[in-house]
């Protein structure tokens, strides 16, 4: 029988006794139950000793059970990204680029992976109109505004994406690198000496006709297990020109399944790499459109 | 400007007429945000609950309808039109059911809800009502944690209480909703 309001209100009640128990705590107290409260013991024992009845209806309650939208011509994708679609090495298991931001952001990264970076700045665009709050969407998007020379727009993204998380790991370090690309590699340097990049450092010193200084940041960024980062040594070879090098970091990088080649198509710092027969090569291995 | 702000302050003095102003307002915006949803996720879409009340604080404090500062307020209160809109869609779905009305136009026949589940949330609902006479606490908690999907975390921050609280609060709420549905 369903328990009246004033017999939940008492379960309530009793249950901040024993819930704190142990499994033996509980069975003793449920022995030892008021004559009065008798009448909700069968109710408190299977509320107390779940394996000596069926949870499964508390269970149950955990979460709201789900929804699905019951006409599938509904979801279409003018873009062919539909669920099953393979796209490079990855399998797309849920539609992307109809949702909140987080949606958002991976279809602006999927963009940027088939290289459509129009698309994926204004998908990264459409991140921060949904969660203006975001600091990732705006790093996000401050990525692919780099990447397609908008640099006044990436300033305004990343000073947003600061305000939003002035503690933030990232934005600070893409500042060095819209610097460096942008030209102001005096301002990158200082930068990165802030920050302790030391790869940012090798290549600001590099721009900057510094082949000395820029030989020393990076024998220091190696000394300080930089060859751990195969795909930061493939940015750094490839910047300074040094294309043999960066293939070979870039294929290790592959190797190791790095997760930073999702983006390796609009890589600023590949830039250098993008005419040479292996770079398409690259594409092809990644199972990625040229 | 800041009506929901204003609407907000009404009703925590305890203006009935702002709590009718403020549930209209912001269930138009969630049932919307739920078709919407629905209607762009394709097969399988989830209707992620506490995505649309995020979504939906996000929107009236663009436009100028709330202060950011009445994230909480805002928080603790949409659960409540979430359970709403949820409970009101399965209660048309099942109206349109028993009168052979199928017509594609409503969020509650855009929903894929089998028989059993929607039982199951008008259940959740019923015993809620019952829950929140007997303990409102519990009952928010648990109006929170299962209509409006929203974390512990997010719960003990918009309660002012702790997460430690929440999850005692949440077992408790569970085994008296399971008393009441039994």
């Amino acid at each position: 029988m369903r328990p009246s309001i004033p017999q939940i209100a008492l379960m309530s009640r009793l249950l901040d006794e024993a819930l704190p128990l142990d499994v033996a705590g509980r069975r003793s107290w449920l022995e030892t139950l008021s004559p009065e409260h008798q009448d909700l013991a069968p109710a408190l024992r299977k509320a107390l000793l779940p394996e000596d009845s069926d949870a499964a209806d508390v269970n149950a309650l955990e979460t709201l059970p789900k929804f699905a939208f019951a006409d599938a011509a509904s979801g279409s994708d003018a873009n062919g990204l539909q669920p099953g679609a393979r796209v490079g090495p990855y399998e797309l298991i849920r539609l992307l680029g109809a949702g909140g931001m987080a949606l958002q952001w991976r279809y602006a990264a999927l963009l940027g992976a088939l290289g459509r970076l129009p698309e994926a700045v204004a998908a990264a665009k459409k991140a921060t109109e949904l969660d203006p709050l975001s600091a990732a969407a705006w790093t996000f998007l401050s990525l692919y505004l780099i990447e397609s020379r908008q640099f006044a727009a990436a300033h305004e993204a990343l000073r947003r994406d600061i305000e939003i998380q002035p503690e933030s790991p990232i934005a600070p370090d893409y500042v060095g690198y819209l610097q460096l690309t942008e030209g102001n590699a005096a301002e990158a340097l200082a930068t990165f000496r802030r920050l302790n990049d030391e790869a940012g450092v090798v290549m600001a010193e590099h721009t900057l006709g510094h082949a000395k200084e820029s030989q020393q940041a990076l024998d220091q960024f190696i000394a300080n297990g930089g060859q751990d980062s195969a795909y930061g040594l493939a940015q750094i070879h490839a910047w300074r020109g040094e294309k043999d090098k960066a293939f070979e970091w870039l294929d290790r990088a592959y190797q190791k399944r790095d997760s930073n080649l999702y983006d390796f198509r609009n890589d600023v710092a590949l830039a250098r790499l993008r005419g040479d027969p292996r770079f398409a090569a690259m594409l092809r291995k990644m199972n990625l459109p040229e | 400007m800041n009506q929901l702000t204003e609407l907000l302050g009404r009703l925590q003095a305890g203006d009935p007429e702002a709590r009718d102003a403020l549930f209209a307002a912001s269930y138009r915006e969630l049932h919307r945000l739920a078709q919407s949803r629905l209607r762009e996720g394709g097969r399988d879409a989830v209707l992620d609950t506490t995505c649309l009340v995020h979504e939906a604080y996000l929107r009236f404090v663009s436009a100028g309808e709330l202060r950011a500062d009445d994230r909480r307020a805002f928080f603790a209160y949409a659960s409540q039109v979430m359970r709403s809109v949820i409970v009101n869609s399965v209660r048309e779905r099942i109206a349109q059911k028993r009168g052979g009305d199928w017509r594609p136009l409503t969020l509650s026949t855009q929903l894929a809800v089998n028989a059993a589940d929607e039982e199951t949330i008008l259940k959740v609902h019923e015993a809620l009502d019952a829950l929140e006479q007997a303990d409102p606490r519990l009952a928010q908690v648990a109006q929170m944690r299962y209509f409006g999907g929203y974390s512990e975390q997010e719960i003990a921050e918009t309660l002012d209480i702790t997460e430690r609280t929440v999850r005692r609060d949440w077992e408790k709420a569970r085994l008296l909703l399971a008393a009441l549905l039994r």
